[in-house]
């Protein structure tokens, strides 16, 4: 991770932070949870803590499974480390839209999307592991979104037989910021050349299946530029998408614009990061695109 | 099965008929969705016209059909909850317990046949009520999920 010493400046707090397991945070689901919600968490867990900037997210203690709980059966919340809510907070799907998410198991930002269409419209979940379709499916029926259909498309080649309001590309990555997964170890160059060529791909393909006016949201959990803001770079150069700024209130750190000798441009300052240390949960990186 | 009847091919306004019979279920009660026919069983989805995609699954599975009689799944009646007004059977979480372990409560209903099982104000899932007894008819991995947390 030292390579990234240059472009996150309060380095020492994201090693620290890293040495340690993410903060549980469960995210509501407005299709099964009841009015009662709030009260019942507070039930389960005593010091559940509601995020200020979404209310939907409430933080627990490290020391109980949020995954066991008659509210988590019942899927009235959905395990989510709080940064992964960006995305599709940024995304903002509206009850009626057709929406499609990409690359979709195992169905955290789907089930997310189905929570504020208020399953109304139309959402394709699509993933190109069958595999990951089992946790996929598991988790829109507890959690009951029924406008979501489920397809197992290389997400570089979904027909364009028809066109989405909103496209969600929450790209495979390196998972840098996934500490669980990379315990502080950056990704090698096979690695990040091998995934960039692909996150480009999806995008393209995505920016093909877009309604004009119609937004796109491009996602990783990763640190590396060559994985984020180079991919936007090249999007931008090589399709009609524009960059648009995110506003946030979430503790971020803006795009980087020039990483190792490659410069990526100012734009990238509409891009947002979140570090593990801004809140105690996974890193991230979130650019929207409109066509 | 009561509730339903054993007939060659069911369609769907069969499907809408059993929630209307049997839990109070109207058509005008699921806005923005419709009940389809897919591998022999009926699924809730968006009414929204759909791309010509290959599908592996189409929303939620709300009832399968037997071969002789319908069967509502525990995920669907869990979406429909606000909407059943009829066959919900309250229980205590000591019935709910001897539920899971496979046993059956008494109780005293109008007609046999599949129940809305609801505990502290939420439906958990499908029972069977069949000669003054309930059973359990969720899943048994799910139910036995449930067991060590209820």
């Amino acid at each position: 991770m030292e390579r990234y010493k240059t472009i996150i400046e309060d380095w020492e707090a994201l090693r620290k932070e890293c040495q340690k397991e993410a903060k549980p945070a469960v995210r509501k689901n407005s299709l099964k949870a009841r009015e009662d919600f709030s009260e019942r968490i507070r039930e389960d867990f005593p010091e559940a803590e509601q995020s200020e900037w979404n209310p939907d997210v409430f933080r627990l203690n490290r020391d109980r499974s949020p995954g066991k709980s008659m509210l988590h059966w019942r899927g009235e919340y959905y395990v989510q480390e709080e940064s992964a809510s960006l995305p599709v907070e940024v995304l903002d799907p509206e009850p009626g839209e057709k929406v499609l998410d990409m690359c979709a198991a195992p169905g955290g930002k789907t089930t997310q999307i189905a929570s504020k269409m208020n399953d109304r419209g139309l959402l394709i979940s699509n993933d190109a592991s069958p595999k990951r379709l089992q946790s996929l499916h598991a988790n829109i029926y507890r959690t009951g979104s029924s406008v979501t259909r489920v397809t197992n498309y290389d997400g570089r080649r979904i027909p364009k037989e028809r066109k989405y309001d909103k496209i969600l590309v929450d790209a495979p990555c390196s998972g840098e910021g996934n500490n669980a997964r990379r315990s502080f170890e950056a990704s090698t160059e096979d690695e990040w050349k091998t995934l960039s060529q692909l996150q480009e791909k999806l995008v393209k393909n995505a920016e093909k299946l877009l309604e004009d006016g119609g937004t796109i949201v491009y996602s990783t959990c990763t640190f590396a530029p060559e994985e984020n803001e180079a991919v936007i770079k090249k999007v931008l150069e090589e399709t009609d998408l524009e960059l648009e700024k995110i506003d946030t209130d979430v503790k971020h750190r803006r795009g980087v614009e020039n990483f190792e000798g490659e410069t990526f441009g100012s734009e990238m300052s509409k891009t947002v990061r979140i570090y593990p240390h801004h809140l105690q949960s996974g890193g991230i990186f979130v650019a929207r695109l409109r066509k | 099965m009561p509730g339903s009847e054993s007939r060659e091919k069911l369609g769907v306004k069969d499907a809408w008929n059993y929630f209307q019979e049997r839990f109070g279920i109207g058509r005008d009660d699921i806005k923005h969705r419709k009940i389809v026919k897919k591998s022999g069983d009926f699924w809730l989805t968006s009414d929204q016209e759909e791309p010509d995609l290959e599908y592996k699954t189409v929303g939620i599975r709300l009832l399968r059909d037997t071969g002789s009689y319908l069967k509502p799944t525990t995920y669907g009646l869990q979406i429909l909850e606000d909407e059943i007004s009829r066959n919900k059977v309250e229980i205590s979480r000591e019935e709910f317990l001897t539920l899971l372990e496979g046993d059956m409560i008494e109780r005293k209903m109008s007609e046999k046949g599949y129940v809305a099982l609801v505990f502290k104000g939420r439906v958990l899932g499908c029972g069977l009520y069949k000669d003054e007894l309930v059973s359990s008819r969720i899943p048994k991995g799910r139910g036995e999920e449930l067991e060590n947390f209820i």
